[in-house]
Parts: C-alpha cells; structure tokens; sequence
C-alpha cells in the first residue's frame, strides 16, 4: 500500500489499498512464485475484467504460487509515487513488480500500450526485455493483444496466445521447477525462456528474425516458426472464480459475472474477438446455476452479469434465465445481459429479465443498407430490426442506443445516407408507440471508424483515410434528425492510431516509448487521448501513420503477425473478403453446417469429448 | 414501528480510506453474504435499507461509528454480531450489536455529538496555550466553501472540549455535529493554529474518530 501522505493526496484512495472481500493473500513461507497480474488502465477499469479474475482465480489455486494484482495508478498517484522515488507495488504484499518472478500484462486495446510501459517503468522492471538482468522478472502478454504482438515484442519476454488460464498454471510451474530469480545467471535466464518457447501457445521475440513489415522467423531450433493460439476443449473441467474479489470501491462493472459461452459463431467479418475466442464453448445449464448461487454467496453481489459475445445464442437462454430467476430470487439479484442483438428474441429475453425498469437498450446495426450489411456478414435485416424496436418501444422502453461503424469496406456516402434514414425510421416508430410519452424518447447514436484488425477476415483491407473518416462523420452529423437524437463520433485520428499499432511490427516500438516517456496522461482515457503526440511519435520513429493505414496488405504474403495462427486459414479469409464484394452472406455454422474455417478438427474434438450435451459446437 | 440492529463498528487502518458511498457499498454487501434478515427497498432495484449515524469523511477512521441495518424478522443481537463479523472485511470490526424498535425517522435523530483526536505534526510547544486562547475566545470564525458560494462561520458554539494532550501529540476535542450547526474538526484545528505565536504553523496528520454522543451525554458540553 502507498504510504499515508499519498493517499492522503490523491483522488480515491480506496483503489490503492487492496485488502478488499476474498483478495487472497498468501503467507510468504508458502510462496514460491510470486505472480504479479497486472492491467495497464486504472483499478476500476482493471477489476471489471472478467479474464483478469479468472487467471487470478486459476493461478492462486496451485499450491506454492501467489498471484498478486497491479493496475495503473491514476496520474496524480503515478506522480506522486515517482515524485518520492517509490515503486508500484502489488495491491496484496505491496511487492514491488521488479521483486516478483512473474509480471503478467493483459492486452486488451491498444491504445493501453503506452500504460504497459509506464506501468512496467513505475515498478522497477527495465521496459525493454533486453535490458532485464537475471534476477529481473519474466514479463509475459496475454490477451487479443498477444495474438499481434510485435509493436510490444521488444518488451516483453513471451507472449501467451488464446485461452490463458491453462497456459498461465503451467508458465507458473515451469518457473518455480527452474533455479530462483536470485540464484540465476544471465545464461540460465535465456535458456529458461528457450524452455518456455516449448509451451503451446508462448511466444518468445526474442528468440525470432522480425524483418520490417514481414513476418517474424525463429533464430534457433527451440522456437517453433507459427505459434498455435490456445484453445480450452472444456470450460466445464477448466476452472472458474466462484469467490472473486469484491472491490471496495465502485467500478466500471459492479456486478457478479458468469461466463455462460466463450466464442461466438455469426462470423461477422470485421470482427477479431470472433476469430480469437472459436470455437463456441457452452457452459451446462445446471453448473452455470451453482456457480451463480455460489458466486452471490460468497460476494454478495446485487446483480450478476451473463458474460459472453452474445447472450442470445446460449443454446438455452429462456431456460437458464429463468432457472436462474428462479433461484437468486430470495437474495433479490438482478440479471443482466450485457450483449443483446437487434432482434425480436432478444427483446423478449430483456423483458423477461427486466419487468419493472425499462433502462436503455443497445442495438449493434454496424451498416445502414443491408447491402453493406450482408457485405459484413452482420445477420441482421430491416424487418428484424424494425421487428426488435417496436417490441421495445411496445414494452416500454424509450431509450435506445445504436451502434454503426463509418470506413466500412466498400461503404459509400450513400450507406452512410442511409443510417440517418433508419435513424429517422427508428425515431417515427418510437414516436408513434410512445404516444403521450414520445417527450422521453431518447435514441443515441455512435457512430466509431471501423479498424481493420489482424486475424479479422477484414485484417488486411484499408482503412479509410482520416479525411474520409471525418467527412462521414461529417455527412451523419448534417443528415440525422436533430430533436431525440444524440450522435457520438469519436476521434478518427484515434482509430488510425489503433490500427497502425494493431497491425504494426516491431518499428513501432520506439513510438510507444516515445508516448510513454513524454507521460502526458493515460491515453486510452479518451479526454487524454492528445492527437499531437502521437504524430510527434509516429514522425520520429519514421513511420508514416497515413499510408500505413490505408495499405491494403496483399494476400499470400507475410505480415508482421503471421508467425501466430489464430486457428482461422488464410484461404477462408480470402473466400470470405471475396464474399463480402459481392455482398453475399455466409451463415452461422452453428446453424447451416460447417463452413471449414479451419478449425474442423478443433470443433470435431469438441464435439466428441464432452462439449455440454445441450449445447453446440460450432466456429463461424 | 421499524426493527432494526443498531451496529457499532469500527472503521480502521487501511479501510479508513474508504469513502462514505463505498462504505455503504461494502457494509450493503457483508450483510448480504452474512445472510441477515434484512429489510429491502421497494421497486426494481431492491436494495438492503441501512443507515449511517454521520458519514466519516474519507481517510478519518473511527472507533465507535453507528449503522442502523433494518430488518425483515426478529434476530438475537449475538447472532447479528456473529454473522457480521464473519462478512466483513479485515478493517471493519463489529463492536456491539443491539436489536431495537424505532419510529420513521432516522434511529440517529439524537446524535449531536462527536469525539475527535487530531494529530498533530510542526510547531506543536505552543499548542498548549494557543489551545487555551482558542478557548476564551468569544467568536472563532472560518470561511466555509458551500454550493453558495463562501461564507464565515462563528465555529465557537460549536465547541465542547478541547484538550491537548502533549505526550501523545493529540487534540483531542467533543464538537457538535448535524444540522442545528457544526465545528468540523479541520476548522478547528485552524483556529488553535491561528492562536500559535506569528511563524508556528501545524498539520494536521491523521483524523480519528473516537466517539459519537447524544448531546446530554457526558463526553459533551464540557467547556
């Protein structure tokens, strides 16, 4: 815990003292390997996920191992701590970073890149993996961030690709089973991390040729040329936090969560979390109960969330959320369902589970044709959305939320035309069924760039160019209807920032240093996001921030994350872009029978050992 | 009439960092994984209905502070006492538990009184007489920031006892708190700094709250 005059001087102090409902705590004696868990945002933004609870969870079950969390301190306490030449330390021993065996750094959003820096930097941990000694921690990335890694590879020194609580257990044993941070040499540190390239799904850059733009190769034996992304076969038997921490404090999500599926199978074509989590996994209906049950026991929690792509999809959603209705009644917990489709179904589940409060309901159109909706293989038409708002209109809701994307593929001005027209559609429809209380009609409109994102079927298209960006955002703004209607466009230059970083190689480095060493705030904090600076960075290191962009990669040659296999071939990507150009639609293979995306055998496996006999498996 | 268990608790080391709205939070929670009887709210978002004697400002801890928890059927003191205790965070303490009969206003209507100890850091020999020039002064005045803007405040009514405790290095002071009008502990502390010959100045360091009365008890009054 920071001392009493920081706490003292910063804003919400409750954030940095840890010791908060069922953190875990471990007596030093029975610690060999401490594991710090870090989240390179704020406490409240890092206690909302839900992979950074599991890993915690997972790894504080093996005996001998602690795991220890860290998060970005806000500014002034990250000022305050290097004003006094202290060091950021665990929330649960105040274990310095530097004096941990391992440092864990989830990677959820690139615009956190410059935060893994300074968070590295505030805790004693040299930034650049080269300039580790042997008593220095091992620094490893998980998350979507680790399946295109190089931007961060000279900090890291190994990566874990897919599914990390398996993957974290083992890394944990493999340290504790090798000589101890202080009893090593320099040498053993390097073969160490030879041995680690040997677990599936661990990268390890230093061990790997990066060629500018191209794709990274390995330098000796022990490494192998494509990392394959982890896959647990089994969330029944994988484990799961059924007593997680309860913040003090509020943050971003206040609430009990359990993970009903993990992957999703509508294989919309811009999306990269579709192709990072295949195949789609279902808990069993009756497990998810009792972990409900327990988790509400055991933190006391007012509210649990369905966690998953889409709610709606759970082979059997009406059945578990009444189930689950049924027995959290007496503790009075509300159900929510955090990713609802635009579609009639999913109306009638937000009802069931919200039969008094008629809170604001989000609708994910992405397109405003269905021309260039069935181009990014969004299933959702006209019907099904007029269908889905007046069912919530009809039911009572006046507030609705709609989500599109602008610089979509093949998009004109026209699709963008058409947004506000379904807007003005959505808007008539509200005013009609609210009558008497169309006053308190609401609809919100964001409006974001889309980013082509690596192993996304879009990974290699352009992105439009920031000029274009900004005019369509533009060209919405003049055309939507001004009374109910809010639009929200955020910063285009943002979105080209984070597409040149998603798709980046190892040039891109020296950028986030330089962001990260000017420490002009937290830049995935939107209000400090500061445009200047990134250009400032992207000029020095020589990288051109427009061009690299707008570069359609081509198809069959290397990129700098080709070395990762994600799972998802290239020749279904290429069959899917194709598609997508001549607007055709690709159904889920849930449904319509497999599309051989390349991960047959996966979903074959699952298929046989033991995937929930209710559910189904299926890829995209 | 309303049952209720009155809880008086403790609120200490690092928990004393925790604001007013997450100590809510987290004494909502405890009572909810102790499975007490509690009373809840109507309409959707039912909630556990409890309330606070006086909210303890951030990074104060106290030893003696007051939660009121409603409740839905009779329980025995003990088994609130038990149950609590074994939900709550390392930090907050179950003091004393009593089960008792209330009106509609709040079960803390009477409270009126608080108990505080400052310590203090700098110039702290003269504390002793600025301490007593405080005290003979007819009027202690202070600015007080509102949504309204400034306005001076005449804090010496507001004073019970003060006393300056040399060795531990405390200032240990009863003033009166609520609506009817306030000294907070802060303004005080001002005002002995103002008595210090010209160039002393003091810190305060740490807040601690020792105790929260009704104003005829005997903590109280006693100038």
């Amino acid at each position: 815990m920071p001392p009493d005059d920081v706490l003292a001087e910063v804003e919400r102090p409750a954030r940095y003292i840890g010791g908060e409902w069922n953190q875990v705590r471990k007596a030093t004696a029975d610690v060999a390997v401490r594991f710090a868990l870090c989240y390179p945002d704020v406490y409240e933004v890092g206690m909302s996920h839900l992979g950074s609870q599991i890993l915690y969870d997972a790894l504080n079950r093996q005996p001998g191992v602690a795991c220890e969390r860290a998060f970005h301190p806000w500014l002034d306490a990250a000022a305050a701590l290097r004003a006094r030449g202290l060091l950021l330390g665990t929330l649960e021993t105040g274990a310095p970073l530097r004096d941990c065996d391992l440092v864990g750094i989830t990677l959820q959003h690139e615009l956190t890149y410059p935060g893994v820096l300074s968070l590295l930097s505030l805790g004693g941990v040299p930034t650049r993996a080269a300039e580790r000694r042997a008593e220095h921690p091992f620094v490893i990335g998980g998350g979507p961030g680790a399946a295109a890694p190089e931007p961060l590879a000279p900090f890291f020194d190994a990566f874990v690709v897919g599914d990390g609580e398996e993957a974290a257990v083992e890394i944990a044993e493999l340290v504790r089973r090798s000589p101890s941070r202080h009893q090593r040499t320099l040498e053993q540190r390097h073969g160490f991390l030879r041995d680690l390239a040997q677990v599936p799904g661990v990268y390890v850059p230093s061990l790997y040729d990066a060629p500018p733009g191209g794709r990274p190769v390995p330098r000796c034996g022990s490494a192998p040329e494509t990392v394959v992304r982890r896959i647990v076969d089994d969330l029944e038997a994988a484990p799961y936090p059924l007593a997680p921490v309860v913040p003090h404090c509020e943050v971003v999500h206040d609430r009990a969560q359990i993970e009903i599926s993990r992957g999703c199978s509508r294989g919309c074509r811009f999306c990269q979390a579709g192709v990072l989590y295949r195949p789609v996994r279902e808990r069993r209906l009756a497990t998810l109960v009792e972990q409900a049950q327990r988790i509400i026991a055991a933190t006391g929690y007012e509210q649990l969330s369905l966690a998953s792509l889409h709610c709606a999809d759970y082979s059997r959603i009406i059945e578990l959320v009444d189930a689950l209705q049924a027995s959290l009644a007496e503790q009075r917990v509300a159900i929510a369902l955090p990713s609802l489709r635009a579609d009639t179904f999913s109306i009638e589940l937000a009802q069931r589970v919200q039969r008094v409060k008629k809170s604001g309901l989000t609708f994910a159109p992405e397109a405003g044709t269905q021309r260039l909706r069935d181009a990014i293989n969004k299933g959702v038409s006209e019907a099904d959305l007029e269908a889905a708002v007046r069912a919530a209109f009809s039911a009572g809701w006046h507030a609705l939320k709609l989500y599109f994307m602008l610089g979509l593929p093949t998009e004109t001005d026209e699709d963008v035309e058409a947004i506000a027209a379904l807007v003005r559609s959505v808007v008539a429809v509200g005013r009609e069924l609210l009558g008497r209380r169309q006053g308190r009609l609401r609809v919100a409109v964001t409006a974001s760039s889309f980013i082509p994102k690596p192993h996304a079927v879009f990974e290699r298209v352009a992105q439009a160019d920031e000029g274009t960006l900004r005019a369509r955002g533009e060209l919405l703004r003049r055309a939507l209807p001004r009374r109910a209607v809010a639009l929200s466009v955020p910063s285009p230059v943002q979105s080209v920032v984070e597409c040149v970083l998603a798709r980046g190689d190892r040039r891109l480095a020296g950028v986030l240093e330089h962001v990260q060493q000017a420490q002009r705030g937290l830049q995935s904090w939107g209000e400090q996001f500061d445009p200047s600076l990134w250009r400032e960075a992207f000029a020095a290191a020589g990288v051109n921030l427009h061009e690299e962009a707008t570069r359609e990669y081509a198809w069959r040659r290397p990129t700098p994350w080709s070395h990762i296999d994600a799972g998802v071939s290239e020749g279904f990507r290429e069959a899917e872009v194709a598609r997508a150009r001549a607007g055709e639609v690709t159904p889920d293979c849930r449904q319509a029978g497999c599309r051989d995306c390349g991960l047959v055998e996966r979903c074959e496996r699952l298929g046989a050992a033991g995937a929930p006999a209710e559910g189904t498996a299926g890829t995209g | 009439m309303r049952l209720y268990a009155e809880i008086v608790f403790a609120k200490q080391g690092a928990l004393r960092h925790l604001g007013h709205l997450d100590l809510a939070r987290t004494m909502i929670r405890a009572v909810r994984r102790a499975g007490l009887p509690a009373a809840y709210s109507e309409g959707f978002n039912q909630h556990v209905r409890l309330t606070f004697a006086h909210a303890l400002p951030v990074g104060v801890s106290g030893a003696r502070e007051l939660c009121a928890v409603y409740l839905e059927r009779p329980v025995s003191p003990g088994e609130v006492a038990r149950r609590l205790s074994g939900a709550l965070p390392v930090g907050l303490r179950v003091i004393e538990v009593a089960v008792r009969q209330g009106g509609k206003g709040s079960p803390f209507a009477d409270v009126s009184t608080a108990e505080y100890e400052a310590r203090l850091d700098g110039d702290t020999q003269g504390v002793a007489d600025a301490v007593a020039r405080t005290l003979g002064s007819d009027r202690l005045v202070v600015h007080r920031e509102t949504k309204h803007g400034s306005r001076e405040v005449d804090i010496r009514p507001h004073i019970g006892r003060l006393q300056w405790d040399e060795p531990q290095g405390l200032l240990r002071m009863t003033v009166q708190i609520g609506e009817q009008g306030a000294a907070k502990p802060g303004e005080v502390v001002e005002c002995v700094a103002r008595a210090l010959p010209v160039g002393a100045s003091l810190q305060l360091s740490a807040l601690h709250r020792a105790h929260l009365g009704l104003s005829g008890d005997a903590h109280a009054g006693g100038k």
